[in-house]
């Protein structure tokens, strides 16, 4: 009889319940330990986390595996199961596993992204907002409509080049947790870096896509901005800014056009946010902007991000629509 | 504004949660596909040793997702984790019946080499956090999480395979994942 069991379960200490969560998703219990598990999993959301927590953790173990080839027929083989006729993909594979370039692992470990609820705290937990530091971004623009309709599901893109064959899809859906120092990134690496950003997002689940960011050399103590906007976009199309007076203010610097029956939402996340929590809702964001008096003013590194949901806000009070952009706030 | 310059949210990267949200969608289903199934093939050949049955394995996973019999939630953590048990529970059904069937190999199947195992791990930069975490283990307790984990052993095949008694094997697993979690700790 092992120490376990001289626990009721529900008294047993968490730390055998985390490790027998680890044995779950190791799969090396038995069918009859496993569905034991799995049963009790159902109605313990802990114990459910610690197992979503375990895969994650383990699923780095794939990267001693090594490269194989995928059959070309692999996407025609479940296209003829479900019936869909779909033209074969281009796979994305290289012949031989390459490093990823390093910018593209710095740049991975760099988004200030917000993080869905049961997202292991380590190894995959955020990397903390990191400042990027840009070249100042007017704010007096020339305004242009900007369509924030969600990216139209087809026609499909060819997938992007290979960058590491299976590794990179590794890297991609696992982002590293290290290296998480701040470093500037020059601008010339924008383009990289927006794939990244996207490609992290992913990892945790939450489409954001973060923008450019605008860190400002001036020593001002007191205000922070961010600059929100979409990956695909030149330049920021909200500025955030905080004042002393603890509002928060954001301007639109560009015309946004809303499809009919939509609003857009603004959440923010503080620094260092726990894995667990989520984006915070400011409430609606009219197109046209709004200043949010704040209780205090927003710590540098608080993520502010812009959702689309219906008329009037997301129902449940957390974000049910597309994340569509995001930045961070820094001083200036 | 008279210049209406459109200006749409970058598409070409999907999002894996995203995607995995429209499973019923064959477009979204193959984007997943076109991400995802290169390391989950590599995953099934691992575990099943066979390209046909990790090519069945892989397939079933996307049909199984395809059909809504498994739904990516909030509550499933990271995706790519998620996505590896659903695989990993197909290649045990489909290596259970390969056995009955007499197909599976038994022994002595393991040619790859741990120390290329090892090494692989260490030259991909994208993990290098886990790897400095996974170093941190001793070799025992990272072969014995590399056979239960990518080969599939269970703590019974464990012991056999490591010629322990069953009750060492299961022990020894369990430090390895605490040790696991103690260093990823450390180390993040």
């Amino acid at each position: 009889m092992s120490a376990l069991y001289m626990f009721p379960p529900n008294e047993a200490p968490m730390e055998d319940v985390d490790l027998s969560a680890g044995e779950y998703a190791l799969g090396v219990l038995d069918s009859g330990e496993a569905a034991a598990i799995r049963l009790r999993a159902e109605a313990e959301p802990a114990l459910r986390a610690a197992i979503a927590r375990w895969q994650s953790r383990l699923a780095y173990l794939t990267a001693m595996l090594p490269l194989s080839e995928l059959p070309a027929s692999s996407w025609e083989r479940i296209a003829a199961e479900i019936g869909a006729h779909l033209p074969a993909p281009t796979l994305r594979q290289s012949p031989e596993p390459e490093p990823l370039p390093p910018q593209d692992a710095e740049a991975d470990t760099l988004a200030g992204l917000t993080q869905e609820e049961v997202l292991p705290p380590s190894p995959i937990a955020l990397p903390e907002p990191v400042p990027m530091v840009v070249p100042p971004v007017p704010v007096v623009q020339p305004p242009q409509a900007v369509f924030v309709e969600p990216p139209p599901a087809a026609p499909r893109q060819p997938p992007p080049p290979s960058e590491g064959g299976i590794f990179a899809t590794l890297a991609e859906l696992v982002p590293s947790a290290q290296d998480t120092a701040a470093k500037a990134v020059p601008h010339v690496q924008m383009t990289t870096l927006r794939r990244w950003q996207f490609a992290t997002a992913a990892a945790l689940g939450l489409a954001v896509a973060l923008a450019v960011l605008l860190v400002m050399s001036t020593t001002h103590p007191v205000r922070s901005i961010a600059a929100i906007g979409p990956v695909s976009a030149p330049a920021p199309l909200f500025l955030a800014e905080t004042d002393g007076a603890g509002r928060l203010t954001i301007l639109p610097l560009a015309t946004i056009a809303v499809p009919p029956g939509r609003d857009l939402e603004l959440w923010t996340l503080p620094p260092n946010a726990a894995p667990t929590l989520r984006p915070i809702s400011l409430g609606v964001l009219p197109a046209g902007g709004r200043v949010l008096p704040l209780d205090a003013p927003p710590p540098e590194g608080t993520q502010l991000l812009v959702s689309m949901e219906p008329r009037g806000g997301s129902a449940s009070g957390q974000i049910s629509g597309q994340v569509l952009y995001g930045g961070v706030l820094a001083n200036h | 504004m008279t210049q209406d310059i459109p200006v749409v949210p970058e598409p070409a990267l999907p999002d894996l949660a995203t995607l995995l949200a429209s499973t019923s969608d064959p477009v979204a289903l193959r984007d997943l596909h076109d991400r995802a199934a290169p390391l989950l093939q590599a995953a099934a050949l691992r575990l099943l040793r066979d390209g046909e049955a990790a090519g069945e394995a892989v397939t079933a996973v996307f049909v199984q997702l395809w059909r809504g019999q498994a739904r990516f939630g909030a509550a499933d953590g990271e995706p790519l984790g998620w996505l590896l048990a659903l695989l990993r529970a197909k290649a045990v059904e489909i290596y259970r019946r390969r056995q009955r069937e007499g197909l599976a190999e038994e022994e002595g199947f393991r040619e790859a080499s741990f120390a290329d195992d090892l090494a692989r791990l260490a030259h991909n930069q994208a993990v290098a956090g886990f790897h400095a975490a996974f170093t941190m283990l001793d070799l025992e307790h990272q072969q014995i999480l590399s056979l239960a984990y990518l080969d599939g052993l269970s703590h019974a095949e464990l012991a056999q395979r490591l010629r322990m008694p069953i009750g060492t094997a299961r022990a020894a697993a369990r430090a390895g994942l605490e040790r696991l979690r103690h260093a990823l700790e450390m180390t993040s």
